[in-house]
């Protein structure tokens, strides 16, 4: 079970029992962002988009990623 | 595990909207999205993630945001959401079904759950379930068609909406209430009480650098 960024954040952190979590040394790529989605598919992790925010305003992120 | 790796772009596509802030859901062979805010709204499919084909569709929902879609029993499935009139916004509890993408049936205009957007709708044990959302009654609801919906009271769960709900080691898993707090909790199914919080999170492992690909073209409808 896979937890991926979210708001002001880009980590990635992983549980096989939910309540022990490891965090990965990597962070997803780009800004950190709110409302990506992610889904398991061909033994993979994707992650499709999101929302950004900063002193410009809000934006939206168009990067699709796979973690495997 | 694992190489965060950039394997595209969402398509710009040239009804100018972003395919964004509605989920992506695995059905079948294909990645899907069914558009956000746009009427008449495209779906969007992709084979590999990469390169994506947006399909107008004959759904009459109007300009509905932030529904709940899902594929389950070899369809897809789009509950609630809301839509914007003027300085109001109107809340559905409607039920669509679709077993191609393009093609959209409303089974039913008015479920027993309250109206609600943002919530979450996920395939787990021969049902369909939908948690959370704003606003809501508290309840989780199944159904095994989608017309007729059972409501799970007494779940533990706390009134405000989970950030995530995912199928994990047979099990239904809510994560995530009060991201104002920063707090993240982990609720299994049966128990429904918190059995994990941020002081059990644990620092290990490495992953390997990160890299990137080229951004194969988008498709377009």
């Amino acid at each position: 079970m896979w937890v991926i960024a979210g708001a002001g954040l880009r980590d990635v952190w992983s549980s096989s029992d939910g309540r022990d979590w490891v965090r990965s040394d990597a962070e997803l790529p780009g800004p950190p962002r709110t409302a990506s989605f992610a889904a398991s598919h061909d033994d993979a992790v994707w992650v499709f988009g999101g929302k950004t925010s900063g002193a410009g305003g809000t934006g939206f992120w168009d990067g699709i990623y796979v973690l495997r | 595990m694992y190489d965060p790796l950039v394997v595209g772009v969402w398509p710009a596509c040239r009804d100018d909207q972003w395919p964004i802030a509605t989920p992506v859901l695995v059905h079948g062979n294909r990645f899907v999205m069914i558009g956000d805010g746009a009427d008449p709204q495209p779906i969007y499919e992709s084979l590999d993630g990469a390169r994506w084909r947006a399909t107008r569709t004959d759904a009459d929902w109007g300009t509905r945001y932030k529904s709940a879609d899902a594929s389950f029993a070899g369809a897809l499935w789009r509950v609630g959401g809301l839509e914007p009139r003027g300085e109001q916004r109107s809340y559905f509890n409607d039920v669509w079904r679709s077993s191609d993408g393009t093609s959209w049936h409303r089974v039913i205009a008015v479920t027993l759950w309250l109206p609600r957007a943002g919530a979450h709708l996920i395939s787990f044990r021969d049902s369909l379930w939908l948690v959370g959302g704003e606003p809501n009654d508290g309840h989780v609801w199944s159904t095994r068609d989608g017309v007729t919906w059972v409501p799970h009271r007494d779940t533990g769960l706390p009134s405000a909406s989970p950030q995530a709900v995912v199928v994990f080691n047979g099990a239904l898993w809510v994560l995530g209430h009060g991201a104002g707090r920063r707090q993240r909790m982990t609720y299994g199914p049966r128990q429904m009480a918190p059995i994990g919080d941020e002081c059990c999170l644990q620092r290990r492992g490495r992953l390997g650098p990160v890299r990137a690909s080229g951004s194969p073209e988008a498709e377009c409808g």
